[in-house]
This record gives C-alpha cells, sequence and structure tokens, in this order.
C-alpha cells in the first residue's frame, strides 16, 4: 500500500507538472466552487448565530386601545401575569412611548409634537421565556390578549424571526444551488482534465498493463491527481478566504458584531475547513477513478 | 508447462489468423515459433500474454486456463510471464533502473530486495553501467537487453519474446540469443518467435513453424 502511494503521489505530481495549463484551469474551477460554498457556510453560520440570539430574547409588544380604562389594562395586567411563558412584563405609557419615539427618530419629534395630542397608544413590552416549545403558548396567549376587547394589536417578535429565517433558508438555498453548480463544473473540469491526463500517458499505460501492473498502480496516479487538484483548489479557496475574512472583519466586523448583538463575527471553525478540504479530496478521487474507469 | 489445445482465433468470421493449433511446451524448453508475416506468431505470443483471447479452444499455461481469468488475475499472471517485445516497450520518461524496477517496485518489495534484483536483472544483460540513462540514450541493442532485464527481474517461470531481434543487427541478434539461451539453461521455459532462420539454426532448438495460422512443420 505504501508502495502504491508512493508511486501514485510521484507519479500525479510528474502528471500535473507536465500538463499544468489544463490542471491551473481545473485548480481555478474547484478554487471557484470551493470558495463560494464556503462563503455560503461561513454567511450561513454566523446568520444563523444571529437569528439564534434575537429569537432568545423573544417579546410580545401588546398595544391596548387609547381608550382602555385602569380597570381594563388590570385585566390585561392579569392575563399576562398568569401567564407561564411569561418571564416580565412592563407598562409602556403613552408619555413613555413619545419620550421613547422622540428619543430614537429626533426627526420626526416636531411632527409629532405639531398634532397637538399624543397619538400613541399605551402597550406592555412583555419579555417571553427562550425557547422554541413556547411558541404554540405564545400564540394562544395572544388570541386571549386579542379576545378581551381592549387589546388593538399584538406584535409577536417569532413572526419575524420566522420571517428572516425563511430568507435564511432562501439564502442558503441559494447558495446550495450555485455552490452545486460550481461543484459539478468543477468536478467535470477534473474529470476532463484528468482523461486528457490518462490520454497523455495512454502508451506508458498501455505497457504497464502488458508487463503486469496491478489495475490499482494504473488507476492510482490518475486518482490521485485528481485528488491533489481538489485539495489543493480546496485549500487555496480556503486561504483566500481566511484573507478576504480578515479583511471584512477589520474594516466591518465591530458594525456587524454591535449592530446584532454578537462579540464578534466568528470564521468557520477548523474541523468544518478540513472537513471541506477531505470533502473536496475525496470528490477530486472520484473524478479520478470514473476518469481512469472510463478510459480503461 | 503451456498446453495450446485446438486454438483459433479469427478477427472475422471464416477469416483466422489462427486455426484449429495444438501444441505443448515443456517446462525448461527452448522453441522457437517462425513462419513469415502474417502466419500468426505475434497472435500466438499475445495470446499467450493474454493481450488477446481465442475464439475457440483453450490456453493452458502453469494449470491455468488463460481465457478464464479475471482483469486482476490476468495482470497477476502477467508477473508471472516474462515478455520481451519487438518495439521493446520501454518507458521514455523513466531511466534504465526505473524501468526495470517498476513492477517489483509497484507489487510492495522492499526498496532494497528491489534495488538488489535490478542490480541483477541488469548485470545479466551487461548494462549495470548504464542504469541511470534514459531509453532514448541507449542504442537498439541497449534497449533490447533493458526489455529483457524487464522480464527477467520477477524471475518468471515462462520468457516470451515477440521478434526480440527484428530491430538488430547480426551481431547484436547473436548477442540476445545467447542471452536468452543462458536464461534457459537456468531453467526458465523460453519461447521466441522469429522469422530469422539462420538465428534458428545456429541455435538448433526445438521449432513450431505457422503458416497461415496453422503449423506447418514441427520439429
Amino acid at each position: 500500500m505504501k508502495a502504491l502511494l508512493k508511486f501514485s503521489f510521484g507519479e500525479a505530481l510528474s502528471g500535473l507538472r507536465r500538463g499544468w495549463r489544463t490542471s491551473a484551469v481545473a485548480l481555478v474551477t474547484t478554487v471557484a466552487a470551493v470558495f463560494v460554498a464556503a462563503t455560503a457556510v461561513l454567511v450561513s453560520t454566523n446568520v444563523t448565530g444571529i437569528i439564534q440570539r434575537l429569537g432568545a430574547a423573544a417579546e410580545l409588544t401588546v398595544f391596548l386601545d387609547a381608550r382602555a380604562t385602569p380597570e381594563q389594562r388590570a385585566r390585561v395586567d392579569a392575563i399576562l401575569a398568569r401567564s407561564p411563558i411569561v418571564l416580565s412584563r412592563t407598562f409602556i405609557s403613552p408619555d413613555e412611548a413619545m419620550r421613547r419615539f422622540a428619543a430614537d427618530v429626533p426627526d420626526l419629534a416636531s411632527l409629532t409634537q405639531s398634532l397637538g395630542e399624543n397619538a400613541l397608544p399605551p402597550s406592555f413590552e412583555v419579555q417571553l421565556r427562550p425557547g422554541d416549545e413556547h411558541e404554540q403558548a405564545a400564540r394562544d396567549l395572544t388570541g386571549v390578549l386579542s379576545a378581551t376587547g381592549v387589546v388593538s394589536d399584538v406584535r409577536y417578535d417569532r413572526e419575524v424571526i420566522g420571517r428572516l429565517l425563511t430568507g435564511l433558508t432562501l439564502m442558503q438555498s441559494a447558495g446550495a444551488v450555485l455552490a452545486s453548480v460550481l461543484a459539478i463544473a468543477a468536478l467535470l473540469t477534473i474529470s476532463s482534465v484528468l482523461r486528457l491526463s490518462y490520454q497523455t500517458r495512454r502508451d506508458e499505460i498501455a505497457i504497464m498493463y502488458l508487463v503486469g501492473a496491478p489495475p490499482r498502480a494504473i488507476r492510482g496516479p490518475i486518482v490521485m491527481e485528481g485528488v491533489l487538484q481538489a485539495a489543493g483548489g480546496a485549500i487555496l479557496a480556503l486561504v483566500g478566504l481566511a484573507a478576504a475574512f480578515a479583511w471584512f472583519t477589520q474594516r466591518y466586523g465591530h458594525i456587524v458584531a454591535d449592530a446584532f448583538g454578537l462579540s464578534a463575527v466568528t470564521f468557520l471553525p477548523w474541523t468544518v475547513l478540513l472537513l471541506i478540504v477531505l470533502l473536496s479530496a475525496f470528490i477530486g478521487g472520484l473524478a479520478g477513478l470514473g476518469a481512469s474507469w472510463r478510459e480503461r | 508447462m503451456i498446453e495450446a489445445i485446438r486454438v483459433s482465433k479469427a478477427y472475422r468470421p471464416g477469416v483466422y489468423a489462427l486455426h484449429d493449433l495444438s501444441f505443448s511446451v515443456e517446462k525448461g524448453e527452448f522453441v522457437f515459433l517462425t513462419g513469415p508475416s502474417g502466419a500468426g506468431k505475434s497472435t500466438l505470443l499475445r495470446m499467450l500474454l493474454r493481450a488477446d483471447v481465442p475464439t475457440a479452444g483453450d490456453i493452458i499455461v502453469g494449470g491455468r486456463n488463460l481465457g478464464r481469468m479475471s482483469t486482476a488475475q490476468v495482470q497477476a499472471y502477467r508477473r508471472t510471464v516474462g515478455f520481451v517485445f519487438q518495439d521493446f516497450k520501454l518507458i521514455a520518461r523513466k531511466t534504465v533502473f526505473d524501468n526495470v524496477a517498476l513492477i517489483p517496485r509497484l507489487v510492495g518489495i522492499n526498496e532494497f530486495q528491489v534495488r538488489r534484483k535490478v542490480q541483477q536483472a541488469l548485470n545479466e544483460v551487461n548494462l549495470a553501467e548504464r542504469q541511470q540513462a534514459y531509453p532514448m540514450e541507449l542504442s537498439g541493442g541497449e534497449q533490447q537487453r533493458v526489455a529483457i532485464a524487464r522480464a527477467l527481474v520477477t524471475d518468471p517461470a515462462i520468457l516470451l519474446a515477440d521478434e526480440p531481434t527484428g530491430n538488430l543487427d547480426p551481431v547484436l541478434s547473436l548477442e540476445v540469443m545467447s542471452l536468452f539461451r543462458s536464461i534457459n539453461a537456468r531453467g526458465t521455459t523460453v519461447l521466441i518467435a522469429t522469422h530469422d532462420r539462420a538465428l534458428i539454426r545456429h541455435l538448433a532448438r526445438r521449432v513450431i513453424s505457422l503458416e497461415h495460422g496453422r503449423i506447418a512443420e514441427a520439429s
């Protein structure tokens, strides 16, 4: 086995050197495919982190009718107090709402003052206990609150998060489709390049068959060439991605982290990087095996 | 050692390269296979190397029927048969040493043993001095001797040669034949296809003469 690996490695390197132009084409295609796939994984990992963080801090905002009496408000408060999924609740009076609005959107504060009266409704800001298992209970609570007749609207954060998740899933799917298309292109390019390499060594291979070289020794160099091309392409792509990531985090990392309350935007863990390289090498090996099998 | 039983090879219906051929070669024999061009010598040797299969009949070598082998078995069989090609079939980008060491290395013999065996084979064909040369740097006779060394390095029980002197001058031809004779003297069965009658007369060994794919004469 050791002898076979040594022979295959030597022959593969020699093959790559001899056909460096075509090998470079396969390498560039592999780099592009792995770069796109790894970028999709990187973005997806970080966005998933953001969504999980937002999801953990899910809130209900219960808007009361502007004419709600203190008794009606107390009834709503009692419903919230009884609910097991409510972690805490804060009543926001129309004046407090106005103060916050003026602080958050100072450009529009003068506009609200010109209206004469405060148009913002009283509300409860409700912190829910974290956990996906409260999803249905939160919806039930929303139904109960709406049925009181004094609640004009209930905003549930999870719905926004749900929409974000749908967006993320769509983005992941688009990334996966693009990465798959590029991976297929890389696979076909590597396969074609390896078949070309096989053709240029056809005479040698015929000699090897005639003198009794084991079949695995004849296919080995082609498989190894595929492995080296794909793994080399994957490593180059990941080095490029790491460089791009370093540049991005240096410039915009703190903005993203601050905006979403993350400690930092993170790169892919080394286990994922290793997995990407190994998977690429495996696919390259398969392309080599396919090429040598077809040309047999 | 080698037994051909009613072997026929037809490339087209009714057009036979070999027709109902039967013969046997005993262990340790030295046999010439001769006949004019197109008589079927090369076809028969290709079948003995299992590079081709008969349309009818059986070829049995060392008790194995060559018609019933998987790809891996064929390759393993070829490693037990030394074959010397008319056009040498050396790998141009490998040195003399690496050409001869190819199969021992691929079957996992340790490098020390490989070096010993290759040196021995190259000494036998008087090419030890040129082991780092590339085939293109050698004369035709030297290339043929490298091919013989490659055939010998696996210690084959049978040595087959297809017109091994076809590209050599008379002096080199005698030199190569004398090499085959010494290999045969060690007990290796040797079967050589040649149309060089002078060489056959010179060595005075058993001859199977083919004509139009049939045995015309056996001595």
